[in-house]
């Protein structure tokens, strides 16, 4: 059915093409926003990156590849996209986040804030990686296809991406017991 | 189970939680943008017409069979060759088989029509037009002839109803088809005689391609099928014994890319390349040196050379099987290399650490990291915008299109200021080589 749509879509079919494109942004927005974490830029890269597979479609030659193009398609516009905000945002001064007035009774439980935090931190690829493997559950050969880098580099950068932000929340978390015990953080 | 086992399923929740669906209207914005916006033909990849090298070899002559020599006396052998002096002393010679030739005239193609570039001039002529749509010229290696591909038939009952491949004299006469249509005709490549034409056409397993030996006279054709999908055919200089191609790693169950060699009658396959894949995109943009000693591609390793060095462009010896890296400045990354026509030099495209691309020249031996030739451009949303670049074949320049400003300049390699060429770019062009 699928293949059907992708060789039609591949001649020009703007039809099929919206057939495709609707099935695909369900699946793309929420990845691209789990990458980029703000809601327009992330509906922004999904809508670069279906203007591209529709304009690049007639050069794609396995139409079975057509979710795993995609796919790339979407991580290397949401890097694009990472990238483009980091050079426009230069000059904003990242403020140091305020403790929370209320302790949350453990310091042990790791909260949204922090994972959001921890995640933010990461350089885009790295981001990408873990929200294809950990959200879409894709396997890490497909991970690494899709990315565009060896099995054994995605599996290290993965690896490095979570101790980063397991790093990253332990560190908020002993910042936030001190602030709260009264030490100087 | 380890504590990062639990740190790993806490994060996993999280972003399933995090999530964000699309919204209603994302849509229809975006089959607004669709609907302004053109596909592109699927030609015009680079990725499938990366530039090959310019060898040449000149015509081969076929000897006279031996029964007329014996029926010939030596009267009318001494006659005919007086006639066969006259006649071949008013032909125009045909360039040296290697090392740089004199520069003749462009060919490219634009709204379906092949048209004649005089470098010097910029003026164009067209030499094929038409009705049919026409694209792609390429001219055999002593220069007296050319290819195209020629839209095929829109009517054949088929979602791809292919692509003809056409060739025609120097001057746009003598005009003759030499293969029906046939779907995903690409990399077209003439043999060093000029008597065949190495082409891909899809593969009758419907992926990927195969490679076809098409004879140059139009009688006829031949398929080799090795087993998987292949790509980039160019024969292999000097003698064109063999084609060095590229197998590709399309669907799952296919080996890892590597390049290879295969005899024209489809025997005697053999792998060249020296090293493992890195992954399925290893082993792109293959090119044979005009001495048939060398052939370069790219690799694809995001650890090379990081940020942007996540392309290399490698040399590999095909006497001893040495594969080097060409070196680049810290962070570069370096695509798709073309041999100069005398072998000694390639240009190729560098995305620097601040992520513009540079036309690069550089020693084939790796001693340095090459002069910089013509202006940078920005890396585009579709890939790079230098694109389609050639040598000369008199070794003294580069012509390449940039896509942003939609021209084609010629790039002198001594560090001559850049001209630009033509206002509009030159898709797929071709540049004839002529005796010197």
């Amino acid at each position: 059915m699928q293949r059907d749509l992708v060789e039609r879509a591949r001649q020009g079919d703007h039809d099929a093409f919206a057939e495709l494109a609707g099935a695909a942004i369900s699946q793309l927005t929420p990845v691209a926003y789990l990458i980029l974490r703000d809601p327009e830029q992330a509906q922004d890269a999904v809508q670069n990156a279906l203007v591209r597979v529709w304009r690049d479609l007639p050069t794609l030659r396995d139409p079975d590849r057509f979710d795993a193009w995609t796919r790339r398609l979407l991580v290397r516009s949401c890097i694009d996209e990472a990238r483009r905000l980091r050079r426009h945002r230069f000059d904003v001064r990242i403020d140091a986040i305020a403790p929370p007035t209320v302790a949350d009774g453990s310091a042990a439980i790791v909260d949204r804030d922090q994972l959001e935090r921890a995640f933010a931190k990461l350089e885009p690829e790295a981001r990408a990686l873990i929200v294809l493997h950990h959200y879409l559950d894709l396997p890490l050969p497909d991970v690494a296809a899709t990315i565009g880098i060896p099995l054994g580099t995605a599996k290290s950068r993965l690896h490095r991406g979570l101790r980063e932000m397991h790093a990253a929340i332990d560190a908020d978390t002993r910042v936030r017991t001190d602030l709260r015990e009264g030490r100087p953080a | 189970m380890t504590a990062h086992d639990g740190f790993e399923r806490t994060v996993a929740v999280w972003l399933r939680d995090d999530a964000l669906p699309a919204s209603p209207d994302q849509l229809d914005a975006l089959l607004v943008r669709t609907m302004a916006t053109r596909q592109r033909r699927w030609w015009s990849s680079p990725e499938r017409w990366l530039p090959m090298d310019t060898t040449l070899r000149p015509r081969l002559f076929s000897p006279p069979p031996i029964a007329r020599l014996v029926v010939i006396a030596v009267v009318v052998i001494a006659l005919a060759g007086l006639l066969l002096f006259a006649v071949g002393s008013r032909q125009p010679r045909l360039p040296a088989p290697f090392g740089p030739a004199r520069n003749g005239i462009m060919l490219s193609s634009a709204d379906g029509d092949i048209f004649a570039i005089d470098p010097t001039t910029a003026k164009r002529t067209a030499i094929v037009s038409g009705s049919l749509f026409e694209f792609g010229p390429l001219f055999s290696r002593d220069g007296t002839r050319f290819s195209f591909l020629r839209e095929g038939p829109k009517d054949c009952g088929k979602s791809d109803c292919g692509l003809i491949l056409v060739i025609a004299n120097a001057d746009g006469s003598d005009v003759h088809e030499v293969t029906q249509a046939l779907p995903g005709l690409d990399g077209v490549d003439w043999s060093p005689d000029g008597t065949q034409v190495a082409i891909l056409a899809a593969a009758p397993s419907g992926t990927g391609h195969v490679i076809d030996i098409v004879q140059a006279d139009g009688s006829g054709m031949r398929t080799i099928d090795i087993g998987r999908p292949v790509h980039e055919p160019s024969w292999l200089p000097p003698d064109g014994k063999e084609i060095i191609f590229r197998g590709e790693d399309l669907v799952a169950g296919d080996p890892p890319p590597a390049i290879f060699a295969v005899r024209p009658d489809g025997t005697g396959l053999r792998q060249i390349s020296t090293r493992p894949a890195v992954d399925a995109n290893d082993y792109q943009g293959v090119a044979v040196s005009p001495d048939g000693q060398y052939v370069t591609y790219q690799d694809t390793n995001f650890d090379a050379n990081p940020p942007n060095g996540f392309f290399q462009v490698h040399v590999l010896s095909l006497r001893t099987g040495e594969d080097r890296v060409l070196p680049q400045p810290k962070g570069a990354a370096a695509m798709a290399g073309v041999f100069s026509p005398d072998g000694s030099k390639i240009a190729y495209l560098r995305i620097g650490s601040n992520g513009l691309l540079q036309m690069v020249v550089a020693p084939v031996d790796g001693t340095g990291l090459g002069i910089a030739i013509g202006p940078q451009a920005r890396f585009g949303s579709e890939g790079p915008t230098i694109n389609n670049y050639l040598w000369s074949p008199d070794g003294t320049a580069v012509i390449a299109n940039y896509d942003v400003e939609k021209v084609a300049r010629l790039l002198p390699i001594d560090g001559s200021p850049a001209t630009v060429l033509a206002h509009g770019e030159l898709a797929l062009p071709a540049y004839q080589r002529l005796a010197p």
